[in-house]
């Protein structure tokens, strides 16, 4: 509850302390090269950085949302079908240890073009939809049923249906920013698949990399528990990744809380402030 | 959405006909421009009495009222989807033993934008023939899930306004209704009134709503959780939800007041509105869906709409982005 740490029985050597990011509460601290020796105690104080501008939603919500909810316990909920059952509003969260990706040329450039440009060409600050990954650590709210499994959120374009009930993707579909979901039960695993993405669309939260119509993702749900769902996420995109990008995420079951009606068109200021007009 | 109103083309006669005991009959055929409009409904309001008799066309577009007590009847053809204005024809006699011919050539109600055109027309042709029982829940409940062809009232009636109301709406129209909040990519109307898809996703806690208009869903909580006390005000509001057997009333509060409500109507309304949905599935093709807008800001008395709409169940909405190249401001002179 203070905030302290202990690490103990560490073998001596090098050590890279870090801590990951949460939410878009703090950014990633990291401190290489920190030697610890046998016997020996190294105190380390760490002072992270606020992840945001002070933005009302990017405040300490995530954090007193995460210690209200972190404790819960319980199984997995089953549907009638003995299914696992996400159904329910989810704190999602970053991968805590994101492996950098590896792109083609054009894209290197492409990706450093934006980053140059602190992100302005952001989709999302013109009011479009981001992201089809899903991996903003807000909430996600999952309504499931037989058929379907369909994500709620606060972002655009609000929602996403994934078909489970044993549909083909469409032929020639025509490419959309959030694609064509269906997915397939392996056991207890969910897969879900999405191919037919228009490429305007910038992948993975504060990484915003640029991708072909050829990307599809494909993302493998587990509930191990009643609290947590594991989302393992592939991108392949043969045209821009020099291999598939993965990222591993946890969210939290927050049963009390509830997805607010967000409407970005409502006085959007972005292209008013930004530095690059 | 523009609509143009235009004269339509009338073909009207009398010629003997069948009926018998001093009633007669009008027939005639539906037709748009381009072809015949097949189950358009036509009503047939007679003058001294206000009894209303229906008719719907067939597949070719004829109808036939029959058995029509001797008269003026007022004619009138409800708009069909976004596709058709309605169409009103006054004093058409009928007589004795006679059989009047009346021929309508409906004008279409958009300006041909795609999405406003004959789609609605070939969804609701395409299952016009659902037939069946409506599914139940495990609890027994009506189970409204599905993908609907959403309509308009038949015959709406003219909201009764307070005067700071009226003459809002009267400003809206004179500007062409174009500072509609939809024209800028903001959610129009919390009513569900534009006749187009909605699919409804039934689980035993939540009747969800996804639509191809902002804000793109709506959920209703069906729990037995009360409105917020306290409810920050929302384009949707919060809407809860509550078995009266068969029927679920569906109350909504908590609105800003923002929004233009009824579809094309655009009436401007307070943050007291409550909205008040009765839906009903009596089989498996229809969801009837009765509303009731009460707002003592801003009306004299409730307005009422009554809708069915139809299951097109092989449909699906699609993903509508209206951030993406909106040109409204920019043609509307606005930016």
């Amino acid at each position: 509850m203070k905030g302290e740490f202990r690490i103990a029985n560490l073998p001596a050597g090098p050590y890279e302390i870090s801590v990951p990011q949460m939410g878009v509460r703090t950014a990633r601290y990291a401190q290489p090269g920190v030697v610890i020796e046998a016997g020996k105690t190294v105190t380390f104080n760490i002072m992270l950085m606020p992840n945001n501008l002070g933005i009302i939603g990017d405040d300490s919500a995530f954090l007193q949302t995460y210690n209200k909810y972190k404790d819960l316990k319980g199984p997995t909920p089953r549907t009638p079908d003995r299914r696992p059952d996400f159904s329910g509003v989810w704190l999602a969260n970053v991968d805590p240890n994101p492996e950098p990706a590896q792109m083609l040329p054009w894209a290197q450039e492409e990706w450093m073009r934006r980053r140059d440009r602190a992100f302005e060409g952001m989709p999302t600050s013109r009011c479009l939809p981001s992201d089809p990954t899903l991996t903003l650590p807000f909430f996600y709210k999952i309504i499931q049923t037989k058929t379907l499994l369909i994500h709620l959120f606060e972002q655009d374009p609000h929602y996403r249906q994934a078909f489970l009930d044993g549909r083909e993707h469409p032929a020639d579909p025509d490419p959309t920013w959030m694609g064509h979901t269906i997915g397939r039960w392996e056991n207890d695993t969910l897969v879900l698949d999405t191919v037919g993405l228009n490429d305007k669309s910038w992948l993975l939260q504060a990484t915003w990399l640029p991708h072909t119509e050829n990307l599809r993702i494909i993302e493998r749900y587990t509930r191990p528990d009643l609290a947590h769902l594991n989302i393992d996420v592939t991108l392949v995109d043969p045209d821009t990744f020099i291999k598939p990008v993965e990222r591993h995420v946890t969210w939290l079951f927050t049963p009390g809380e509830e997805i607010l009606e967000a409407v970005c068109t409502e006085n959007n200021k972005f292209g008013e402030y930004s530095a690059f007009k | 959405m523009k609509w143009i109103y235009l004269a339509a083309l009338l073909l009207l006669g009398a010629s003997p006909g069948l009926a018998q005991n001093g009633s007669g009959t009008i027939r005639g055929a539906v037709r748009l421009p381009d072809g015949p409009v097949a189950r358009a409904t036509i009503q047939a309001k007679h003058g001294s009495s206000g009894k209303v008799f229906t008719a719907t066309t067939d597949a070719s577009g004829q109808f036939a009222l029959r058995d029509l007590p001797q008269g003026t009847y007022e004619v009138s053809v409800p708009e069909v989807g976004l596709t058709t204005d309605r169409f009103v024809q006054r004093n058409v006699s009928v007589e004795p033993g006679q059989t009047t011919s009346l021929d309508i050539t409906l004008q279409k109600g958009n300006l041909g934008v795609l999405g406003d055109d004959n789609g609605f027309l070939a969804v609701r042709s395409k299952y016009a023939n659902v037939r069946g029982p409506a599914p139940r829940m495990p609890d027994g409940r009506p189970d409204f899930s599905g993908v609907w062809n959403g309509s308009n009232d038949q015959n709406p009636e003219e909201a009764s306004l307070l005067p700071w109301a009226t003459d809002e709406l009267n400003k809206r129209r004179s500007t062409a209704f174009r500072d509609h909040p939809s024209g800028f990519c903001l959610p129009g109307d919390p009513t569900l009134t534009m006749p187009l898809l909605y699919k409804l996703v039934h689980t035993k806690g939540l009747l969800l709503q996804l639509f191809e208009q902002e804000p793109h869903y709506r959920q209703i909580f069906l729990g037995g959780r009360a409105h917020p006390k306290d409810a920050d005000p929302t384009w949707m509001g919060h809407s809860t939800g509550r078995w009266e057997r068969d029927t679920l009333v569906i109350e909504t509060t908590g609105f800003n007041d923002k929004s233009w409500l009824i579809f094309a109507t655009g009436l401007p309304h307070t943050d007291r509105l409550r909205m008040v949905e009765r839906y009903r599935r009596p089989d498996l093709g229809h969801l009837l869906v009765d509303l009731t807008l009460d707002d003592p800001g801003t009306f004299v008395k409730p307005i009422e709409r009554h809708m069915t709409w139809e299951l097109a169940p092989d449909e699906e909405i699609l993903e509508s982005i209206c951030s993406e190249n909106n040109k409204f401001p920019e043609n509307a002179g606005l930016k």
